[in-house]
Parts: structure tokens; sequence; C-alpha cells
């Protein structure tokens, strides 16, 4: 289902991507350099992202090719892509990512939109992918964005899933600003799950869901905040979604920004020489459910943060 | 058995009974159809409702279980099921893991005692409802227990349509309430039906007595119309189709009173018959009679029906159609009675033969009469005999002294001569003509008599008739001076000769015109004669007509006969017998003719005699007839004298 947000973001890219086409036509015979983009236009976010890479990109002399693996046309259009040989794919999303492998487009290749445990899981993109901006937030800005809303909980635990990869336990302690101040629990099935996230109990002031499909789902999240609520435990999640879930907080990546941020990377892999480049998100956004902040008895500071969504 | 048959002969005779039975049948057939359909409806409709609310019970519960089921907490998931048993309806839950074993289960004790096993080859990854039966209908629900989806947290990524099982969950949801239901309906349903089939079977009972009872009386109206009572008529007291049907009645009884002969008036006719009626079959079998033909042969009415007709019949023959025949029936006694029998074939109103009917008139004392008058006949002819035979013998020995007498009379008169013998002459001559009266009269008697008696005959001869009126005419002259008369004799010349018995033509003549003369005071009296021819032959008529005191219209019937004249004061005024006219037509009547008369009273008489003017009246002479031998000699024709005679 298409969200009216989504179509929001989607059908100024849809008129962007025709409008692009017909430059193409009269610009690439120029040495213009033509950049495609491939995308899912269902999800909102990734259609956030596209349209913040597309305005980024306009203005160069670049010819950008959006691609939507949603559409039905999406193999015949791909293939008509790949004859225009494009100087760099831009692959927004998993899927697109999936989509993109499967049919080895010549030139570079960035993915972004996508989070860095699925490429560590994904041996395919191992060798293919040039560049990507992921979506894992690091650590140190997710804690410090915390402290803005909420500067006297300093104590912080983390649930990390072993089995996904990424970064260790000590790697990710390491890049904290305060380490003493963060616990980190390994939890690698959902049967662990409300286990591990009650051993944080009267431990820390916040435990940081990563994000992680397998731990945290329609199933897990609901008795995971009936625990956080009843236990006084606020759960800091990945996404809007979680907040709106019952999640007390949650930060996550800009997606335009991170859309800007890939199109950046995209005018550089334009560029002769090697582009390789594995990025996190330069900005965030936060939003807090206030509901569940007055159940927790927690107050935030929303002066900290003027982007900050707060549901009520 | 006979009051099976008495009820059921009222049932069948019963309209209203027939109709209420038959609306009790319909309605109560209509009413169960319904509530049998009506039933079957709900239940299938309560049970796809039961369904749903198993399937939506189960979902749910499905969806609680995904966590527990995901992390295997089975004591969360027995939790859970408990809550769910909570429901009344559920009677089992059961969890199972996707190789179909169970996980976790509930069953309600008190009323289900043992899970029912898995239907075999049942998929656990589809739901399935199905209605099963273990001591207890219940609808098996069957709902896969899907493992959650990632994309509600995860914005970004998109939706997984195929999600692994985490396994099944069984519900078994019970029927209890729902038949508990059904029941209750059936029942309310059945208490419906019966009060609504009873208030139409009253109401149909109303109007179908409302509408019958008129059609009773028409019936008790029609029975009476089929007794032959015109009398009545129905009462018509309604407007719709059984008040017209009403007055059609009474319009069709009037016209049948009209035009209909009924039945009493039939055996009022017959019962008053006189003659015997019987009325046979095609077959001459009887099949009706009337009283006075059970009268008549002493049998009873039953014996009668059904017997061959002919069988009464004496002789054994069947009476001829119609015509009369006399027969004779054969009482139950054995007695013959003689009857006089007719025949005619009995039609129907088309036409067709039904039967026979006899008529016979009883002609026992018809008979007995008749014997009588037979034998009072002969009698009386054999007197009548005797009495000629002993006038003419006695005739005969009166006119012998009686000749004497005025012989010796006539003697004496000679011999008293002169004036002083007067005195004695005058009574002599009163002698004389008394003796030649009562000559006369001995004379007619015997001639009278003699007729009678048979032997007088008839000696035809030719003659002329002139003449013989000229004889008359002279003969009673002395009488038309007397009463002033005048006589006119008009005999034309064609008509002269005649052929009769000369004296007895003479003495018929003379009778006739002495008679008028008798009867005619200074008037008219004219002798007329005539011949003509017809188809029995030529005649020769005389004709004597008077202008005197005329004969009334009801003694002109006894004129001719002996001894009678037209009253008795006529009698002393006019002299005579009264046998001249009755001798007169007699000898008519030997010469093969006749005398006729016509007169009115005060105006005069029309005296006619006509014979054949050849003897007889086909041409032949008469028996001892001759001609004369002075035959062709015509006197001249007599004079127009006034005469005397007496009637």
């Amino acid at each position: 289902m298409v969200s009216r947000r989504s179509m929001l973001f989607a059908l100024p890219a849809a008129f962007g991507y025709l409008g692009l086409r017909r430059n193409l036509r009269a610009s690439v015979a120029g040495g213009v350099k033509r950049v495609a983009v491939v995308f899912p236009s269902a999800l909102e976010p990734c259609s956030e992202a596209v349209e913040g890479l597309r305005l980024r990109l306009s203005g160069h002399e670049v010819a950008v090719d959006l691609l939507d693996v949603n559409q039905a046309t999406f193999g015949a259009d791909a293939a008509q892509e790949m004859a225009r040989k494009p100087a760099v794919t831009v692959a927004v999303g998993s899927d697109a990512v999936h989509a993109v492998l499967e049919r080895s487009f010549q030139g570079k290749t960035v993915s972004t939109m996508t989070l860095e445990a699925d490429r560590a899981g994904d041996a395919s993109q191992a060798g293919q992918v040039t560049a990507a901006v992921y979506l894992d937030i690091p650590i140190r800005t997710l804690i410090a964005e915390l402290r803005k809303l909420f500067p006297e909980k300093t104590r912080v635990g983390l649930i990390r899933n072993p089995g996904r990869g990424g970064n260790t336990a000590s790697q990710i302690r390491s890049q904290a600003a305060e380490p003493g101040s963060l616990e980190i629990a390994d939890c690698a099935t959902a049967e662990e799950l409300l286990p591990v996230f009650l051993a944080f109990r009267k431990k820390v002031d916040f435990v940081i869901c990563l994000p992680d499909g397998s731990l945290y789902n329609s199933a897990t999240a609901r008795p995971l905040i009936m625990a956080s609520l009843e236990n006084r435990l606020p759960l800091v999640g990945f996404s809007p979604a979680f907040v709106r879930a019952g999640a007390a907080v949650a930060v996550y990546p800009d997606y335009r920004g991170v859309g800007q941020q890939t199109a950046d990377l995209v005018r550089r892999c334009l560029e002769p020489g090697d582009c390789a480049s594995w990025e996190t998100p330069r900005k965030v956004d936060a939003a807090v459910n206030a509901k569940v902040l007055r159940m927790l008895g927690m107050e935030f500071k929303a002066a900290a943060n003027p982007d900050l969504v707060v549901l009520r | 058995m006979n009051r099976v048959a008495k009820l059921k002969n009222r049932f069948w005779a019963s309209l209203l009974m027939q109709a209420l039975a038959a609306t009790i049948v319909l309605l109560t057939v209509s009413a169960v159809l319904r509530l049998g359909v009506s039933l079957f409806i709900q239940d299938r409709v309560l049970e796809r409702q039961l369904e749903l609310r198993g399937e939506s019970m189960a979902q749910f519960l499905a969806r609680e279980l995904q966590f527990s089921l995901l992390v295997g907490d089975r004591g969360e998931m027995q939790r859970l099921l408990e809550d769910s048993a909570a429901n009344e309806d559920v009677l089992f839950v059961e969890v199972l893991n996707p190789a179909g074993q169970r996980v976790c289960a509930l069953a309600r004790a008190d009323r289900f005692k043992r899970i029912p096993a898995l239907a075999a080859g049942a998929a656990l990854g589809k739901p399935e409802t199905s209605v099963r039966y273990a001591g207890e209908r219940f609808v098996e629900i069957r709902v896969p227990v899907l493992a959650p989806a990632r994309d509600r947290l995860l914005d970004w990524e998109p939706a997984r349509e195929n999600r692994s099982t985490l396994g099944a969950l069984r519900m078994g949801i019970s029927m209890q309430k729902q038949r508990t239901f059904a029941r209750q309906m059936l029942l309310d349903g059945l208490w419906a039906m019966l009060f609504g089939t009873a208030m139409m079977c009253a109401a149909q009972y109303w109007g179908l007595r409302r509408l019958l009872r008129p059609l009773g009386t028409l019936v008790e109206f029609t029975n009476l119309v089929g007794t032959g009572d015109l009398r009545h008529r129905a009462p018509v007291d309604r407007a719709d189709e059984v008040g017209q049907l009403a007055a059609a009645f009474n319009s069709m009884v009037e016209r049948l009173g009209e035009t209909t002969v009924s039945k009493d008036y039939v055996d009022n006719v017959l019962r008053s018959m006189g003659e015997a009626l019987i009325v046979t079959d095609r077959a001459g079998r009887i099949e009706r009679v009337n009283p006075r033909t059970v009268e008549l042969l002493g049998y009873a009415e039953a014996e009668l029906i059904g017997r061959p007709a002919l069988s009464l019949v004496a002789e054994g023959e069947t009476p001829p159609s119609a015509a009369g025949i006399e027969r004779s029936y054969r009482a139950r006694d054995g007695r013959l009675i003689p009857v006089w029998l007719s025949s005619a074939g009995l039609r129907g109103a088309a036409g067709a033969a039904e039967g026979y009917v006899w008529l016979a008139q009883d002609m026992t004392e018809l008979k007995r009469t008749q014997g009588e008058l037979v034998r009072a006949r002969d009698a009386a002819e054999q007197a009548n005999r005797a009495k000629s035979v002993f006038l003419a013998n006695m005739s005969h020995e009166l006119r012998t002294p009686l000749n004497a007498v005025i012989g010796y009379s006539q003697m004496l008169r000679e011999d008293y001569i002169g004036a002083e013998q007067e005195e004695v002459r005058g009574d002599l001559e009163k002698i004389e003509r008394s003796g030649q009266m009562l000559l006369g009269i001995i004379n007619d008697i015997l001639d009278l008599s003699k007729i009678e008696a048979g032997r007088e005959t008839v000696k035809a001869q030719q003659f002329d008739v002139a003449a013989v009126l000229q004889d008359v005419s002279h003969a009673v002259q002395p009488l038309a001076r007397l009463q002033g008369d005048v006589l006119e004799i008009d005999c034309p010349d064609h008509a002269r000769m005649a052929y009769a018995d000369l004296p007895k033509f003479r003495q018929s003549v003379l009778n006739l015109v002495n008679n008028a003369l008798k009867f005619t005071e200074r008037g008219r009296v004219s002798v007329a004669v005539n011949k003509l021819r017809d188809a029995d032959g030529e005649w020769t008529e005389v004709h004597v007509s008077d202008t005197g005191i005329g004969i009334g219209r009801d003694q002109l019937g006894k004129l001719f006969q002996p001894f009678s004249q037209v009253d008795g004061s006529a009698t002393r005024k006019y002299d005579g017998t009264g046998l001249g006219l009755a001798i007169s037509k007699k000898f008519c009547q030997m010469m093969g003719g006749d005398i006729t008369v016509e007169s009115e009273l005060g105006r005069g008489s029309r005296f006619s005699i006509r014979l054949p003017a050849s003897g007889t009246p086909d041409g032949q002479a008469l028996a001892g007839g001759m001609p004369s031998a002075d035959a062709g000699s015509v006197p001249p024709a007599a004079p127009k004298v006034p005469v005397a005679a007496s009637r």
C-alpha cells in the first residue's frame, strides 16, 4: 500500500524522472554522464532518499535514469537502461540492491538505504558494490542524540545480535564517547529477547534496539514494549514506526539526507579513480512518543532538537 | 368399524368438514414446510455465524500466540488458551507445531472429555473450518500461526509475503447454544403454527359456515321441490353469489311450476283414473301401476312391479298399439276380467322409446249390462211381434162386426125416410160416421201392425203421379173447403211418371195433404212434384207445403213416432190417431225412400216424400213390383182447389 506521504515524494521523483530522460536525450551526446537509480517507489523512505539524490545531482552534467522496481515494466526498463551503459548505478534499498546485482549493470554500483549487516550477510554484494551509504547510525551519534533529549539519562544499554555480523561489542564500545556508560548484551534469537531486555533492568536508562528484523518485528515488539512499560525501561527504537508501536524514542537517519549523501558519493564515483567508500548517515532525525514517556515518567527537551517529531 | 364408517360417511357428506380438513392439512403442511425451511436457513445462518465468530476468535488467538510460539513460551501459551477457554462456547483449543504435534492444549473437561484427533491429511498452513461430531456437535476451526512480519518496524524494508509457519491452532466451538436456540425456535414456531392454524381454522369455519348455512337451506328447499311441492321459496337474504343462487333456484322453481306437472298432480290423475294403467319398461316388465290396477287384479303393487305385463293377459298376446281391443286380464284369484285394452309406446323427451303404457277399461259391468240389454231386446222384439200378430188378428176380428155395424146403420138410415124419422136418421148417421172413424183407426193400426210384423209387402208399379194427386185432391176437397184453405198442385210433365207401390204412395201423399189442410186455416197448401238425379240415382220428390201452425223444433224429433201428435191439446182440437205420419214414413222407407220435414212454429211446414224414380235408389226394381198397363197415360194437371185433411 502506497501511503500519501510516499506519494508526495514519489510523484516529484516520477516527474523528475521524466524530465531527466528528456534532458538526457538532448545532452548525453554532449558528454553528460548517465546515472541509473533503481528504487522501490512503494517505500516512502526510499522515495524520499531518491528525491534528495535527484535534487543534489541536478545542475551537474549527470543524466539520472530512474528505474522503479515496483513497476511491472522494470525488467524491460532495466534491460534498456543496461544497453545505455550508465556510468553509475545507484541501488536504493535492499530489493533494489538485489535487482541490480542480479542484472550486472556495467559501471560502478552504489548502494544506499541498507544496513551494513545486510551487506555483511550477503556475500554477493562483497565484490560488486563499489560504495555504499548505510543506514546504521554510529553509536556515538545515537547516544549524542539521546543526550540532547534526555540530558540526565546517561546509562545506555544495547542489544546486539551477534548472528548478523557487523561491529563487535568491543568495537561498538570503542566508538562510544563514554564507553563506561554503555552496556552491551548479545541476543541471537527472539526467544532470548525478553530475558536479555529484562536483564537491563535497573542498570541502564535506555535500551537501544539496533535495526534487526529477526529480533524486532510485529510479534516481538508488543511483548517487548509491554515489558518496557512494566519495567519502566525505555526502548530506543530505530524508526518512527517503532515509536508509533510503543518505543519511547527513536533515532533514525534523515532519509533525504541519505539521498543527498548518496548523490555526493555518486559524483565522486563519476570521477575517474577509486571511489570505494562505506558511509553512515551524516544527519539523523529523532522521534519521541510523548504518551509512552509520560507513562514512564520521563520528560524530554523538545527545544534541543528543532526537527524532533513528537507523537502525542 | 361401523362407527368409523359412519364418521367417514359424515365426513364425505359434509362440505364444511372436508373444507376444514383440507384447510388444516394445507395450513399444517405449509406451516411445517415454512418452519422447516426457516429452521434450516436459521440453522445454516447460526452455523455460519458461529464459524465466523470462531474464525475470528481463532485468528485473534493465533496472533496472540505468535510471540509465545515463536519464543516457545508454553506458560504464556497455556495462559492464552485458558483465556480463550473462558468463553463457554469453546470446547477445546490446541496448539500444534509445524509437524502437527501438540505443543499445548486445553479441553473443557466438564463437557468435552477428549480432544478429537486432527483429521488425517489436514493442512496446517491454511485456515479451515468444519463441523464435526464427537459426543457433541461442534465447529472445528484450524488456523495457522505465521511467523511475524518484519515490515512493521523497519519501515524502509518491504513487506515479506511468504512468511513461515510457526504452527497451527485448533479450536472447537460448541454448537450447544445453537442447538438450544434452534430447539427453542422450533418450539416457538410450533406454538405459532398451532395458534395460526387454529385461528385460520376458526376463521375458515366461521366463513364456511356462513357460506354453507344458506346452502343447507337451499338443500332443504331443493328436497321439498323434489317431492313435488313447488309452493316453497328459498330465502334470499344476501346479495352475494349464494343469494344469487337462491334467487336463481326460486326463479327455476317458478318456471318449473309453470311448465311442469307436479308429481302430486300426476299421482292424483293416476289415482283418479277409472281405467287400470300399467307402465312397463322396454322389456315389458311392469314399472308402475295405478291404484285401479291393484284393485282390479287383486295384487299388491309390489307384486306387480317387475313382473312381465304379458303374464296378466289371459290371451298371452301383446296388445295392439293405440287401437283398443277386447282382452281378458287374469286376476290374482284366477278370475278372468274382460277389459278393453289399448297400448301405446312410452317415449321420453328426446323421443326415445322407454317402454309401454297399457290402459285397460273393466268391461265386466258393461258385458253384464250388454247381455241384459240383448235379452231385453230379444224379449221386446218377441213381445212386439206377438202384439203385432195379436193386433193384426184382432183388427180383422174387429173389422168384421164393425162392417156389420156400419152396413146395418146404412141400411136402417135408408129405411127411415120422412121428416118424422129425421131424428133417427141423424142418430144412425152418427153411428155410421163413428163406425167409419173407428174403421179408419183400426185400418191404420192394422197397417202399422202389419208393417211391424213384417207382413206388409211392397208391390211396385209405374203410375201417373198427376192422377194420384187428382184423386187425393178430390178426397180432401171437403176438408179444404171446411178449413177455407186453397190447395195448389203442381206436377210438371217430366215428373209425372213414378215407379212405386201405388196404394202406399197414394196413402202417404193423402196423409201429408190431409195433415196440411187439417193444421191450416184459411191458408194455402201446395203440392209440388219434382224429379232429380244425384250420385245415388234418380229420385221423385213430392213436397207438401202449408202456411199453417207449424211445428216447434223440439217436437220435430217425435213427429214420426206412432201414436204421437205435437201435443196433447192438439189431440183434442184436431182429430187423428197420430199413426198417419208413422205409417207414411214406414211406407216410404219400405219403398226405398223417406219422408223429411222442415217447419217453423207459426210459419207453416214443408213435408217431402223422396222415392227412387225407378223403384230402388240404384235403379233396380222393387221386389214384386211390375210396370202398370196404363203407363204413359198422364192425366191433366190437377186444378188448385181447397181441400181438408188431418195430421
